[in-house]
């Protein structure tokens, strides 16, 4: 099925839930310096991620379905001035 | 003898020209009051461009000094600032007032938190966010919201920075977008990762408009927009309140409830533990410099004292607060502080 992700199409597998698209964007931003620096540092990435405007808590992420034509946004972290 | 119109027409006519704001627009900012939350790379921005276009009252708290590695980014401080060890909003106060005469400005040097957070907005229209930590912008996030006071979230790291408006009424807020703090010393921070000189200034130039779009009546723009400068990427975000929201929604305001209790963190872009006491408190810097004056070498400019011995190095400011530096261990910084200032 197709849905969208910080604006762009992509197609994933059906009956996917919010982990799969988490899964996708660590994959496709593994080379992203920051990120990456980030992940090293802390052991995670701190991306927050929304489903159609409302952000997700982390612990769930695998219960979360995604349907068809939803709009995933992913947002990098920033706590620092 | 020009009048007080002649005035706002010569200073401000790009503004009175603009249809957006006109001269009506002007005057309802030379009459509107904000405070500034921190004065680093994010607040000094906005605070020179916020003076600049005639906002008529600033207030700015910051709990720092001007510090050369702050000179990469942050607009209004200079070597002799530096040299001089002025505490941030002291010397932000100082170039604000030869800059704009005809505004108010006010410094604090305090450090924003639960105990004084309702003391420094209970008369402001607007609060802008110019922290450098998660934790001082949830206790903000809770302030406005119980006050009813907009706020401005602005945040960098790296090469990416967020902007976000936050509307008491309408949401949704700081909390619909982290529901919960990063764990203390697990989150990236311009100390780890650097930051892009000009990125602050991006964030802040967006936080100030929204700021100046508030003040006048306009609208504010929803949701959040990420800018990647970088990759030259910029997103509008919708950002929609959660349902079981704590602050927004349920109105509890865990952040700005809790008890103050003496608090180490790290501080962002420096090697140095800043250490807070329990309560406001207003320490005597000519009492402590002849204390600590047997123990290593003092000097004490009035905003601060600071402090060198063989095994660490300390600043002290008059509200008690006090920065380790060159140590980064929590434990190790608490253990310094409990040495020299016996608490
Ligand atoms: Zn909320």
């Amino acid at each position: 099925m197709k849905i969208r992700i910080n604006n762009r199409e992509q197609e994933i597998s059906d009956q996917a839930s919010l982990i799969e698209v988490v899964r996708l964007v660590r994959s496709t931003t593994a080379d992203d310096p920051m990120l990456k620096a980030i992940r090293q540092r802390t052991g995670d990435d701190h991306i927050s991620y929304l489903v159609n405007g409302k952000v997700v808590a982390p612990q769930e992420y695998e219960t979360t379905p995604v349907k068809e034509g939803d709009e995933v946004r992913w947002i990098h972290p920033a706590f620092g001035g | 003898m020009p009048n007080a119109k002649d005035a706002i027409d010569a200073r401000y006519s790009r503004h009175c020209r603009l249809p957006e704001l006109g001269r009506g627009g002007q005057e309802r900012l030379l009459s509107s009051r904000i405070l500034i939350v921190g004065c680093g790379a994010l607040g000094a921005a906005i605070a020179s461009l916020a003076a600049r276009a005639g906002v008529g009252s600033l207030r700015i708290v910051d709990r720092d000094f001007v510090d050369l590695g702050n000179l990469q980014r942050q607009a209004l401080f200079d070597e002799d600032d530096v040299a001089e060890r002025l505490p941030k909003a002291e010397a932000a106060r100082r170039k604000l007032a030869r800059i704009n005469s005809g505004i108010a400005i006010e410094a604090i040097v305090a450090d924003a938190g639960p105990d004084n957070i309702e003391e420094f907005i209970r008369d402001v229209d607007l609060v802008l966010d110019g922290t450098d930590n998660a934790e001082t912008r949830y206790v903000i996030n809770d302030a406005c919201l119980k006050r009813g006071i907009p706020w401005i979230y602005g945040g960098v790291v790296g090469v990416r920075g967020l902007v976000m408006s936050i509307m008491p009424a309408a949401g949704p807020c700081f909390r619909c977008l982290y529901p919960e703090p990063p764990a203390p010393g697990n989150m990236p921070t311009c100390d780890t990762l650097g930051v892009l000189a000009t990125v602050p200034s991006l964030v802040a130039a967006l936080q100030t408009t929204e700021a100046l779009k508030i003040l006048t009546g306009a609208t504010p723009a929803p949701g959040v927009l990420t800018v990647d400068p970088w990759q030259m990427q910029f997103q509008a975000i919708d950002l929609k309140r959660r349902d079981d929201c704590p602050a927004c929604v349920r109105r509890e305001y865990a952040f700005l409830d809790q008890g103050r209790t003496s608090r180490a963190l790290r501080l962002c872009g420096r090697d140095m533990v800043q250490i807070s006491p329990p309560e406001p408190t207003h320490i005597d810097l000519e009492a402590l410099q002849r204390t600590l004056a047997a123990a290593g070498r003092v000097s004490n400019n009035g905003y601060l004292l600071e402090f060198m011995a063989d095994d660490c190095e300390l600043v002290v400011f008059r509200d008690g607060r006090v920065l380790v530096k060159r140590i980064s261990d929590l434990s190790v910084a608490r253990a310094i502080y409990a040495r020299y200032l016996g608490a």
